[in-house]
C-alpha cells in the first residue's frame, strides 16, 4: 500500500511523487530514503541520481510479476552453472544454494571510478614497497613510523621470506579491497585482503546474468567490460615467472572442490587454461616443483595458491597440513618456482596495519593518499583502547586477523552483558582489536523477494586490482556486495549477504 | 594432463553410463513385466532389478516394490542408485571441471538437478515411466556434449574409457542376469514365446532389439541375441566394439604411438583378443562361464588402466 506524505516523519522522504512515472512502479511505490545515509541511487529531492535514471525507468516499467520472472531466470542461470555453495548440515551430500544476486545494477560514472582506479593502483604499489622493506631492511620501523612491536607480534609476520625478493619484487599480485561510501557522500577505505581475495569469479558471473536477463537495456550503456580479468591475471602470473623460463608453466593451487570458493578456482584456472591443481598432484624434486601427469613428471613455474601460507608446506609451516606442497617453500627460496601472492603478504593486511597505510603511502611514494581510510584505533595504543572502552556503544570492533565478517562486534546493537564480554576480550589481547566508528555505508535499491518490491540496503564495493611484472591493473567495477537483511552492515556471502553486478558506464 | 584429473574423467564417464544403465533396466524391467499373464514374471523382474543395482538380495516374500524402486532409483543411502550414480558422476565432473566444456558441465549439473529435485511421490505413483526416461534423455545429452564440444584429444580418451569400460560391464552383467531371469521362466514352462519376449526385453535393455531384428531379419532367439549383444561388428553397443574402440583410445593416449609388449594397449588386445576370433557355437556350451570370464576381464583392463595413468 503506498503511504501518505502526512505519515512520513520530516526525516522520511518519499521518493516517488505522483507526477512521476516511477510512481506508477508497484517495485518502487514504498521506497523509502533514511534520513542521514546515503542513497547511491536517488537523491534528497526525491529525484533519481542521472546515473540511474534510464536503468530505474527500465525497471519501473515492469511488473511485480514479470520482475519475478527475471529474477527466476537469473537465479535459474547461477544453479545451471553450478555457481553454488552447500550447506552439510541437512545433507552430508550437501544442501545448494545459490548467492542471492540482486538485479538492479550499482552504477558508478568512469570519472569518480578513476579515482578509485588511481587510488587502488597507489595503494598496491605502496603495499608492495613496504612488503619488501618489512622483509629486507626494516627502514619504516627504523625510521619509526611503524612500531616494531605491531609488526612483530603480527601473526602473518613470515620469517621464512627474510631476506628474499620474489620475482618483479611483487608480494601482493591480486589485491582485494573493500570501499564503503559513507554518509558524507565519500568513499572509504574499509579493509585490505592481501592473501587469498576471493569474489571475482562472481563479478563475471554476474555480469554474464545481467547480460542475458536484461540484454536490452545492457546494450543502451556504454557499460566496461570486467571479463578480460582472467588474461590479465594470466599475463600477471607469466610476468613474474623465474628467471630463465621462456615458456612458463603456471597452475592455480585449490584445496580442492568442498572449499567454498571451488568454483572460482575452477572458473578461473579453466579460463586461463592452466592446470587447477590439489597438493598431492605436485611435489618437490631437488627444490624444483613438478606435476604428476599422466606422461610423468612436468615442471610447474609459477603456483596461483588459493591456501593460506599455514598450509602451503608441512615443512615450513603447520606439520599437519594436507593440502599443500611438502618442499615448496625450499623450492621457492631458491627461485625455482614463484608463489602468487607470495607467503607472509598477511602481514600488511593486518586490520592494526592497516591503520597506518596512509602513513605508509606517504613513507613510500612522497603523496598523500588518493583514498582515505575509515577512522580507526588501535586497542594496543593505551590512548585509543581508553577511549574505545569508553565509547563501546558508538563503535565496531574488529578483530586485527580475520575475514568474513567473523567476530565483528557492533556496539550499536549489544546488550550491557554483551559489551562488558567485548570489554573483557579487549582487555584480554589488545592487539588482537581495533575499532571505527559505526560507518553508514550506503544504501542501494534491493529488490526484496518476501515483499515484492524494492527497498533500500547497505552495500559495500570489494575491488580486485592486479599487479606483476610491468602489469598494473583494476577490475572495472567489482563486486557489489549487499546486506539483505533490514538495517543490516553486515555484507558478507557467509552471513546472508548478496550481490550486484557493478557497471561502471561513461557518457 | 594431470593424472588425478584423468582419474576423475574416466570415472565420470564410468557413473554416466552406469546411470543410464540402471535407469533404462528398471524402466524396461518393470514395464516389461507389467502385462505378463504370469505374475510371477513381475516377481522376477523385481528381482532382477535388485541384482542388476547391486543391492543385498532379498527373498521373496519381503520383496516391496515401492521398495525396490524407490531404493534402485532415488535413495541417496544406497550407493548404487541413479540419484548416487549421477552424483558420483557430477563430482567427478566437478573435480575435473576446468578440463570440460561450458556445455557439458552444464548438460551435467542439470541433469543431478533434474534427478534430486525429482518428488519421490510423483516417482512412486505416476513418475516412474517419466523420471527413467528423461533420466535416460538426459544421458544421451549430456553423451552429445562429450563427442561434440569437447576436443577429442586425451582427456576425451578417458572420458570415452570409462564410457566403453562400463558399458561393457554392463551389459555382460545384464545379459548373465537376463539369461539367469529365462532360466527361471523356463522352469514355469510358459512357452516359446515367453521365452522370445524375454530375449526382447533383453535386447531393449541394451537398446538393441530393433538393429537386431533387421540384422537377422527374425524374432530374436539365444544364439542371435548373444551372437548381437557380444560379437557383432556394427552395433555400436556390441561388447567387442566398445573393447576394440578402448584399445585404440589407449594407442591414442601411447605419446609415440609406437606399441610394444610392455604397453597396456598391448596387454589389453591381448586380452580382448578371443571376443575378436570366437563364434557363438564356441561358447555355447558353457555361456555363463565365458561370460563371467568376460566381466572379469573387462575389470582387470580397468585395475591396468587405473595402474598405469592414476596412481
Amino acid at each position: 500500500m503506498r503511504r501518505r506524505l502526512e505519515d512520513l516523519s520530516l526525516s522520511q522522504i518519499l521518493i516517488v511523487s505522483s507526477m512521476d512515472p516511477i510512481h506508477d512502479s508497484i517495485l518502487f511505490q514504498n521506497y523509502l530514503t533514511r534520513s542521514g545515509q546515503f542513497d547511491e541511487v536517488f537523491a534528497r529531492n526525491n529525484s533519481i541520481k542521472p546515473v540511474y535514471s534510464d536503468v530505474i525507468g527500465a525497471f519501473s516499467s515492469l511488473s511485480p510479476d514479470e520482475y519475478r520472472q527475471l529474477n527466476e531466470f537469473a537465479k535459474k542461470s547461477f544453479l545451471s552453472q553450478g555457481i553454488t555453495f552447500a550447506t552439510y548440515n541437512q545433507n552430508p551430500r550437501g544442501i545448494e544454494r545459490i548467492f542471492p544476486f540482486d538485479l538492479l545494477p550499482r552504477i558508478i560514472h568512469q570519472q569518480e571510478w578513476g579515482m578509485i582506479e588511481r587510488g587502488m593502483l597507489q595503494r598496491a604499489q605502496a603495499m608492495d614497497l613496504f612488503l619488501h622493506d618489512l622483509y629486507n631492511g626494516k627502514k619504516i620501523l627504523k625510521d619509526k613510523i611503524i612500531p616494531v612491536e605491531l609488526i612483530h607480534s603480527s601473526n602473518h609476520l613470515c620469517k621464512f621470506m627474510e631476506g628474499f625478493t620474489p620475482p618483479g619484487s611483487t608480494y601482493c599480485h591480486i589485491s582485494g579491497t573493500d570501499l564503503i561510501r559513507h554518509a558524507d557522500g565519500e568513499y572509504y577505505i574499509l579493509e585490505d585482503n592481501l592473501r587469498c581475495p576471493s569474489g571475482v569469479s562472481y563479478v563475471l558471473a554476474n555480469r554474464e546474468a545481467m547480460k542475458k536477463t536484461f540484454s536490452q537495456l545492457f546494450k543502451q550503456f556504454n557499460v566496461a567490460s570486467v571479463m578480460n580479468y582472467p588474461s590479465v591475471l594470466l599475463e600477471v602470473l607469466q610476468s613474474v615467472c623465474p628467471a630463465g623460463v621462456d615458456e612458463p608453466v603456471c597452475v592455480l593451487l585449490t584445496p580442492g572442490v568442498y572449499n567454498s570458493a571451488y568454483y572460482e578456482h575452477s572458473f578461473l584456472a579453466q579460463s586461463m587454461g592452466v592446470e587447477l591443481v590439489e597438493g598431492r598432484d605436485l611435489y618437490v624434486d631437488h627444490d624444483f616443483v613438478y606435476m604428476n601427469t599422466v606422461y610423468g613428471p612436468e615442471k610447474v613455474d609459477v603456483v596461483y595458491r588459493r591456501i593460506d601460507d599455514d598450509f602451503m608446506d608441512p615443512l615450513v609451516f603447520r606439520t599437519d597440513s594436507v593440502l599443500g606442497v611438502p618442499g615448496i617453500m625450499s623450492a621457492y627460496r631458491k627461485g625455482n618456482v614463484t608463489l602468487v601472492n607470495a607467503p607472509g603478504t598477511g602481514v600488511a593486511d593486518d586490520k592494526a596495519v592497516y591503520t597506518y597505510v596512509p602513513d605508509i603511502i606517504r613513507y613510500y611514494l612522497d603523496q598523500e593518499p588518493i583514498l582515505q581510510n575509515v577512522p580507526t584505533m588501535r586497542c594496543g595504543d593505551e590512548k585509543d583502547r581508553q577511549y574505545v572502552l569508553e565509547h563501546l556503544p558508538e563503535l565496531v570492533v574488529k578483530p586485527v586477523d580475520q575475514s568474513g565478517g567473523y567476530g565483528v562486534f557492533i556496539g550499536q546493537n549489544a546488550t550491557r552483558e554483551e559489551l562488558d564480554q567485548q570489554k573483557q576480550l579487549i582487555l584480554a589481547s589488545p592487539r588482537e582489536y581495533i575499532a571505527q566508528p559505526i560507518m553508514a555505508l550506503s544504501l542501494h535499491a534491493t529488490f526484496i523477494e518476501q515483499k515484492n518490491q524494492f527497498e533500500p540496503r547497505h552495500i559495500d564495493l570489494r575491488t580486485f586490482t592486479l599487479k606483476g611484472k610491468d602489469v598494473q591493473y583494476v577490475l572495472s567495477g567489482g563486486l557489489s556486495r549487499v546486506a539483505l537483511k533490514e538495517g543490516s552492515l553486515i555484507v558478507n556471502s557467509s552471513q546472508g549477504g548478496g550481490s550486484k553486478d557493478t557497471w561502471i558506464v561513461n557518457d | 594432463m594431470l593424472s588425478r584429473v584423468a582419474n576423475h574423467l574416466y570415472w565420470m564417464g564410468r557413473y554416466l553410463e552406469r546411470t543410464d544403465h540402471l535407469a533404462r533396466y528398471i524402466n524396461v524391467e518393470y514395464f516389461g513385466s507389467l502385462d505378463s499373464p504370469e505374475p510371477r514374471q513381475h516377481l522376477i523382474a523385481l528381482k532382477s532389478i535388485i541384482d542388476m543395482t547391486g543391492m543385498p538380495p532379498v527373498e521373496d516374500h519381503d520383496i516391496n516394490e515401492e521398495e525396490v524402486l524407490i531404493t534402485a532409483a532415488l535413495d541417496d543411502k544406497n550407493p548404487v542408485s541413479i540419484i548416487s550414480s549421477l552424483y558420483a558422476c557430477r563430482e567427478n565432473a566437478r573435480s575435473a571441471r576446468e578440463s570440460l566444456s561450458k556445455e557439458l558441465w552444464e548438460a551435467i549439473n542439470n541433469f543431478y538437478i533434474f534427478v534430486s529435485g525429482y518428488p519421490v511421490d510423483v516417482y512412486k505413483t505416476r513418475g516412474l515411466f517419466d523420471f527413467t526416461t528423461h533420466v535416460m534423455q538426459h544421458c544421451a545429452n549430456v553423451r552429445g556434449r562429450i563427442m561434440f564440444t569437447l576436443m577429442h584429444d586425451i582427456s576425451w580418451q578417458f572420458i570415452q574409457m570409462g564410457l566403453l569400460i562400463e558399458r561393457s560391464a554392463q551389459i555382460v552383467r545384464i545379459m548373465i542376469s537376463k539369461l539367469n531371469d529365462i532360466e527361471e521362466l523356463k522352469k514355469l514352462k510358459l512357452g516359446q514365446y515367453m521365452e522370445a519376449q524375454q530375449y526382447n526385453i533383453l535386447l531393449d535393455c541394451v537398446e538393441a532389439k530393433d538393429m537386431c531384428h533387421k540384422y537377422y531379419s527374425n524374432w530374436p532367439e539365444r544364439h542371435a541375441t548373444v551372437d548381437f549383444l557380444l560379437f557383432n561388428p556394427y552395433f555400436p553397443k556390441s561388447v567387442v566394439r566398445s573393447m576394440l574402440k578402448l584399445k585404440l583410445s589407449l594407442e591414442k593416449i601411447q605419446s609415440n604411438g609406437l606399441i610394444t609388449q610392455k604397453d597396456i594397449a598391448f596387454q589389453v588386445g591381448k586380452l580382448i583378443s578371443p571376443l575378436e576370433y570366437v563364434e557363438f557355437s564356441d561358447i555355447e556350451g558353457d555361456l555363463e562361464k565365458f561370460l563371467e570370464d568376460t566381466l572379469s576381464k573387462i575389470y582387470l583392463i580397468s585395475d591396468l588402466i587405473v595402474k598405469k595413468y592414476f596412481t
